[in-house]
């Protein structure tokens, strides 16, 4: 079944729901079904596409519903409408105040913050009289209104609520088939590296992370309207367990998995006619079973049984762009990246000491050295995955020390990583698209209409993807997942990936590490290639013969400081280097041999 | 004063108990385990059963941590093992449904009325030091402080106790050096479970013994676990004696009905000026 047609035949089957001759219990059930289905898909956009996990969704869908129905309690239907986004922007808010100082600490702070804050909620709901009227609940919330027609019985709230949540899969589905789905992905899969792609990681987690509050906010705006009557026992941690359940049984990540656990988990007490508990019972089994044994959910199922084979491979690749012009703009033989007294101590441990490091514009600089001597710390460094504890650096002239990750990689600075940090349940496209910034980039609102300005960008941006991967000769795998692919490919993808940023400068942390030397040759000409394009490499390596073919200019370091420069020749004789790789009592076995010689 | 010092301090020591078993495991695997409160209140329900059995209370007691490190092994089998290699998201969403599941299942077993076991002693209070104390609390302040001494000599001065820590540390390196990384998490289970147990059976006598127990208990460990700092076991112990304090004094002077919503305001403070806690980590991913 296409991707098209299945929406279409969903919306025609609701469509027809009205007309069953459902009982109004049953229709109300249905509803009730549709209000969860959004709660759902909101946890689902914050779990499923970004991975940050909220316990206290309750809270958010409580703080929705008593934001509508103190506005509307008593008043005209109308007050629907302001109450359901008053209620979307105090969640909204609520979720700021969660995630800001949460979401940049790690992942289980934000478990026990929101775990916490569901708590908090619920006590208030229950204890803050004078506003919540405490277990007495709200009633006389009315039915949500247009001028001259109320949404007053069953069929026509159905109505309603099926067109909130139609609306919200569409936007849903097309932020997930947008940059800010893949960037979410990103994060999910390997956080540091979408980083180090330039994406915005903390405000993109914020970002999610208030959708997804302001959407249960507004679904308990919904259900508020929905039952006409609320009461603190509907918005506690049960409920949060509830929706976390029919995400995960419905599929987490999908865009359909949501409505489908919802829908399930409403109906299963109908048809068990057990008791709460018995229910209960079976649902928290159910929820640890499924993550165990079938962690893609029951859509998940059914989409790997309705997905055919992988679509032929295009043979014939798009004609190769070029670079634009202002690549490699830069004079040659002027200092691109500039450090001076770089330190960084971990501890007591000094791995950076004082480091003076200049990259020339246009060419191969190599940075070599024994295993600690601080290669990949000073990458780290440039690329703002560290702090500087002394010095500066400094890249096209403008200073970068201390500046976040994303800003560096914007400002022309990517990196690949020595042990590979790829978004592993991403296609090889969809990893290198992630790097890839357009001219015009459109904004979340035009990417959520499908604006013109949108469908360019795209189109831009996977015109980039297209040539960042024949330059590194993975086109032909840009479907495959990549975590399928054998480790040296998965190197070029990073390779790739992080030239998709067009960047000036190119810090390769030791690419041929696990390559057979006919696949090195192909790196050798591959890394020549890309200089000859006007992109300057800082490359760290230890396969020796590779460097000294590919390296204009050789940095050694040892423990932390530079201990010889110059081109591969005068750093082939230096004594200083062939005592940090060979120690003391080799050199003087090789001055006497030449002597010997000589 | 003394009085409610001591009670607060005796629930400190619960809080901190369970925070120390939650932490061992999140230390030993970096999972966290949101089922550790229904460990706490299945201790609850076996000392119940076994009292009512006949046992007298130490036995029933010494049963129910046996029981307890039996159903760590369990849990760790069933519950961790499989998910040992997936996302931690994985093993939190098992363990909130393991915990749904455990509680309902308390419920069906063992009803919905709040049950009560007998206290360990029977004297009511004693007098210390001109004042007078309820024997509960002063028995749960000393087990804990046993507990604590008998777990850092083992932690510190058993090779078991090395083989835990190095695990925890570096599991690769631990089992290149030939410890059983398995075993060792088995045994973090075990020990974990039990200490968890322990906090229920201490516990049980002050309390009555419903479905929410272990729900009460664990949120206020894992305020004690924030304060503390993340992952720091004497962190755990600290945080868990200021967030008994903190409850009873606020409950005391302050209100009664609000003492938990403070107590989570208190952890969403320490949260946003001092996320290290008093004595945490780093709260960063490294590269």
């Amino acid at each position: 079944m296409s991707r098209r047609l299945l929406p279409l035949l969903l919306l025609l089957l609701a469509a027809l729901v009205p007309w069953l001759g459902l009982s109004t219990y049953t229709q109300r059930l249905v509803n009730l079904g549709l209000v969860f289905s959004l709660l759902a898909i909101s946890l689902n956009l914050l779990l499923g596409y970004a991975g940050q996990i909220s316990l206290g969704h309750a809270g958010f869908f409580g703080i929705g519903a008593y934001t509508a129905a103190l506005l509307a309690e008593g008043g005209s239907g109308l007050l629907f409408w302001p109450g359901l986004l008053l209620a979307g922007l105090v969640t909204g808010l609520a979720g700021l105040a969660i995630g800001l100082p949460t979401l940049r600490l790690r992942g289980h702070y934000l478990a026990l913050a929101t775990l916490g804050f569901g708590e908090i909620m619920r006590l208030l709901f229950f204890n803050w009289r004078e506003v919540t009227r405490g277990m007495d609940g709200i009633s006389g919330i009315p039915a949500p209104a247009l001028p001259g027609f109320a949404f007053d019985t069953e069929a026509r709230l159905f109505g309603l609520a099926a067109v909130l949540v139609a609306l919200v899969l569409l936007l849903v589905r097309r932020l997930d088939g947008s940059k800010y789905g893949r960037w979410l992905a990103a994060i999910r899969d390997a956080e540091l590296a979408a980083g180090t792609c330039g994406v915005n990681v903390p405000r993109l987690k914020l970002g999610v992370f208030m959708g997804s509050a302001a959407l249960a906010g507004a679904a308990g705006a919904l259900y508020a309207h929905m039952m006409t009557f609320i009461s603190p026992d509907t918005f506690g941690f049960e409920v949060t367990a509830q929706v976390l359940s029919m995400v995960v049984v419905g599929g987490i990540g999908t865009v359909a998995g949501p409505v489908l656990g919802a829908f399930l988990l409403t109906f299963l007490p109908e048809w068990l006619r057990v008791s709460n508990a018995y229910y209960q019972l079976i649902y928290g089994a159910g929820l640890a079973l499924m993550i165990v044994f079938l962690p893609a959910g029951l859509w998940g199922l059914v989409r790997s049984k309705l997905r055919r084979a992988a679509p032929a491979l295009l043979v014939e690749p798009p004609p190769l762009a070029g670079l634009p012009a202002e690549i490699g703009a830069a004079p040659a033989d002027s200092a691109l990246l500039d450090a001076r007294g770089v330190t960084r101590r971990f501890g007591g441990l000094v791995a950076v000491d004082g480091l003076d490091l200049t990259v020339q514009a246009g060419s191969i600089h190599a940075l070599i050295g024994p295993n600690g001597s601080g290669k990949s710390t000073f990458i780290n460094l440039a690329s703002g995955l560290y702090g500087l504890s002394g010095g500066s650096i400094s890249f096209a002239g403008r200073p970068v020390g201390g500046a976040r990750p994303w800003a560096i990689a914007q400002a022309g600075l990517a990196r690949s990583f020595q042990n590979l940090r790829l978004f592993g349940s991403l296609t090889v496209e969809q990893n290198v698209l992630v790097a890839c910034r357009a001219a015009h980039p459109a904004g979340l609102v035009r990417v959520l209409l499908a604006s013109a300005t949108a469908r360019a960008e795209e189109a831009a941006l996977r015109a980039a993807a297209a040539e960042a991967m024949q330059a590194l000769g993975v086109w032909p795998l840009r479907d495959r997942v990549v975590k399928t692919l054998p480790h040296e490919q998965q190197r070029m993808v990073e390779i790739a990936r992080a030239l998709a940023m067009r960047p000036r400068l190119l810090m390769l942390d030791e690419p041929a590490a696990g390559m057979n030397p006919s696949e090195a040759d192909q790196l050798v000409t591959r890394i020549r290639a890309l200089r000859d394009r006007g992109i300057t490499i800082l490359l760290v390596e230890h396969n020796m013969p590779l460097v000294m073919r590919l390296a204009d200019r050789i940095t050694v370091l040892n423990f932390g400081r530079k201990v010889a420069e110059g081109t591969p020749a005068e750093i082939r004789s230096n004594p200083a280097v062939i005592e940090a790789y060979l120690g003391r009592r080799h050199l003087k076995q090789m001055t006497a041999d030449a002597a010997a010689a000589g | 004063m003394t009085q409610v010092l001591a009670s607060g301090l005796a629930m400190g020591c619960v809080y901190a108990l369970v925070g120390l078993s939650f932490i061992l495991i999140y230390n030993a695997t970096h999972g966290l385990n949101f089922a550790h409160g229904e460990f706490v209140m299945l201790a609850g329900f076996i000392l119940y059963s076994a009292v009512d059995a006949g046992a007298p209370m130490w036995l029933a007691a010494l049963a129910t941590l046996g029981c307890m490190g039996v159903f760590g092994l369990v849990f760790q089998r069933l519950v961790f093992y499989p998910l040992r290699d997936r996302p931690f998201l994985a093993f939190v969403i098992a363990t909130i449904g393991f915990g749904i599941f455990a509680r309902n299942l308390a419920l069906l077993v063992w009803g919905p009325n709040p049950l009560k076991v007998p206290s360990f002693f029977t004297a009511t209070a004693v007098s210390l030091l001109g004042a007078t104390l309820t024997p509960e609390h002063l028995f749960i302040i000393a087990t804990t402080a046993v507990v604590l001494v008998t777990q850092y000599l083992l932690f510190f001065h058993t090779a078991l106790g090395r083989g835990l820590r190095a695990t925890a540390q570096n599991p690769e390196m631990a089992q290149l050096l030939g410890i059983r990384q398995n075993r060792m998490i088995a045994i973090t289970f075990v020990l974990s479970a039990m200490l968890a147990g322990l906090a229920g059976v201490l516990v049980a006598p002050i309390f009555l013994i419903d479905t929410e127990l272990g729900g009460a208990v664990i949120l206020k460990a894992f305020i004690a676990i924030i304060i503390g700092g993340f992952g720091s076991i004497p962190g755990a112990v600290l945080g868990g004696l200021i967030v008994g304090l903190l409850e009873i004094l606020v409950a005391v002077h302050v209100s009664s009905t609000y003492k938990d919503a403070i107590a989570f305001g208190v952890f969403i403070l320490v949260l946003l000026v001092f996320p290290r806690g008093l004595l945490g980590g780093p709260v960063e991913d490294r590269v």
